[in-house]
């Protein structure tokens, strides 16, 4: 079954390489739900996510040429995404810079916010989605690359081994960047995870 | 019996179900005696779940309905300069393919003839006496230029690389990682050169373009460390800190500098060679 898909996308893709719209915009539809989803959890941000979700399928259509079908179509488009997340990412973090000394002082400054908003109401702070909201801030603390391998590996269930070729990173470097995100979330959260659990989160 | 610290080592496995059924066993049995280990475990296993069991944030319906109708302009866009692109193309391939065989032999070897030319009247100079007298007065000063041209070209090589990698749009539609590896060797190699022409410039004439030379030797460090062609953000630092020293202005007064004391040698030169005819 995923070797029929692989061929109807490479078969589309070769369609579309010659300027056939109709192939690319299967491959579009196909996809355009998990690029979405993904921009969404780097940004955290819907307008972010929705821009983005657009430029990476002109990005890929544009470089379609240098598809050589070696990976996963998906796999080639996540690639795309994050690097148009992180190039997004980057810029307003350029632009936080000017405003306040450095990105690490203003990360630092939304966390401590989270604490005291916790220790003065708590009850407003178990809400389902300040929590959520919180949870999305505390990514912020991650590097860009424990980021990209974090958010692809749990909360885009992609393997161990597809992020390597996507983020063309050994294995033991994504594996290492996982559990050093995993390490970190686990210290920022820490302070209120007596209050939450995963029925809380979801509802 | 095992350490906390093997089990430890574990975890990570054990988390995402890639623990073999042995070690998962006595991971457990571990888990269950030691508190320490236990509350770790489970608190990286709560903190996991959080995020894995997070639904994601279903997109506005009506953008996701008017997708491809907002994508179709641009890609049609997309082809109509690619078809552009590839009518240029076809022109030139048919302009070069009517021309006959013998015009490019003829081309190719009229301009063999000019290089021939051009490098016998740079090389063979007739006039080797007042060359010799040059070459004399600039063995006075050797020791200075030696070091100074050594600079000079040090600084050459070094704004060279600096200027691509500052001017490197990072935000282009290239999709491919970068390979930084050239730049990398280059600018240790750089790095290592510094150092040995620092202590050769060491006339009080030669004060600032030796703070030049430890200037750039700090940014090449940088260029030098790069961990991952992935992640470009040093690339910012690299700007920021060519900005802060004013990096290219510095070299821009160097080059005014040497033009005038080059086109003071011209002048000497010239007099030699009046004073000879």
């Amino acid at each position: 079954m995923e070797l029929r898909l692989l061929e109807t996308d490479l078969i589309l893709v070769e369609r579309a390489k010659k300027g056939d719209l109709k192939a690319f915009s299967k491959l579009v539809e196909q996809n355009k739900k998990l690029v979405y989803y993904l921009a969404y959890d780097m940004m955290n941000n819907r307008e972010d996510a929705e821009d983005i979700s657009q430029e990476v399928f002109i990005k890929a259509y544009k470089s379609l040429a240098n598809f050589r079908g070696d990976s996963k179509f998906s796999s080639w488009l996540y690639r795309i995404t994050m690097n148009t997340c992180l190039s997004l990412r980057r810029n307003k973090s350029s632009k936080i810079k000017s405003g306040v000394e450095d990105i690490e002082d203003y990360l630092e400054h939304n966390l401590t916010e989270m604490k005291v908003s916790y220790e003065q109401n708590p009850e407003r702070f178990a809400e389902r989605g300040f929590m959520k909201k919180n949870i999305d801030k505390a990514l912020n603390v991650l590097s860009p690359r424990e980021k990209s391998v974090f958010v692809l590996r749990n909360m885009n269930d992609l393997p161990f081994g597809e992020i390597s070729e996507i983020l063309k990173l050994t294995l033991g470097t994504v594996r290492s960047l996982n559990f050093r995100a995993l390490k970190k979330l686990q210290n920022q959260l820490s302070f209120y995870k007596n209050t939450l659990s995963v029925e809380e989160i979801n509802g | 019996m095992a350490n906390c610290k093997t089990y430890i080592k574990m975890f990570e496995l054990s988390l995402y179900g890639e623990l073999k059924e042995k070690d998962e066993n006595e991971l457990n049995l571990h888990l269950e005696t030691c508190k320490t280990c236990s509350e770790e475990y489970n608190s990286l296993k709560e903190t996991l779940e959080l995020f894995q069991n997070r639904e994601h944030v279903e997109p506005d319906i009506i953008f996701m309905e008017s997708f491809w109708d907002n994508l179709q302009p641009e890609l049609e866009k997309v082809n109509n300069s690619k078809s552009v692109f590839d009518n240029l193309k076809s022109t030139f391939a048919n302009l070069f393919n009517s021309q006959p065989k013998w015009t490019y032999q003829l081309a190719g070897g009229l301009a063999i003839l000019v290089m021939g030319i051009f490098i016998g009247r740079f090389f063979f100079n007739s006039n080797v006496a007042t060359e010799n007298t040059i070459v004399a007065i600039n063995n006075e000063n050797n020791s200075v230029n030696v070091s100074q041209v050594k600079a000079e070209r040090y600084i050459d090589r070094s704004k060279v690389l600096l200027l691509g990698l500052v001017n490197m749009d990072t935000e282009s539609e290239n999709v491919e990682p970068i390979n930084f590896q050239q730049q990398k060797r280059i600018s240790q190699q750089l790095v290592t050169e510094a150092a040995v022409l620092k202590k050769e410039l060491s006339a009080p004439s030669q004060r600032r373009l030796k703070e030049l030379v430890s200037d750039l030797e700090v940014i090449l460090l940088q260029i030098a460390n790069i961990e991952s062609e992935y992640d470009l953000s040093w690339i910012d630092l690299v700007r920021s800190g060519v900005d802060k020293r004013g990096i290219f202005l510095k070299i821009n007064i160097q080059k005014m500098q040497n033009t005038n004391s080059q086109s003071d040698v011209k002048d000497e030169r010239s007099e030699i060679k009046n004073k000879n005819i």
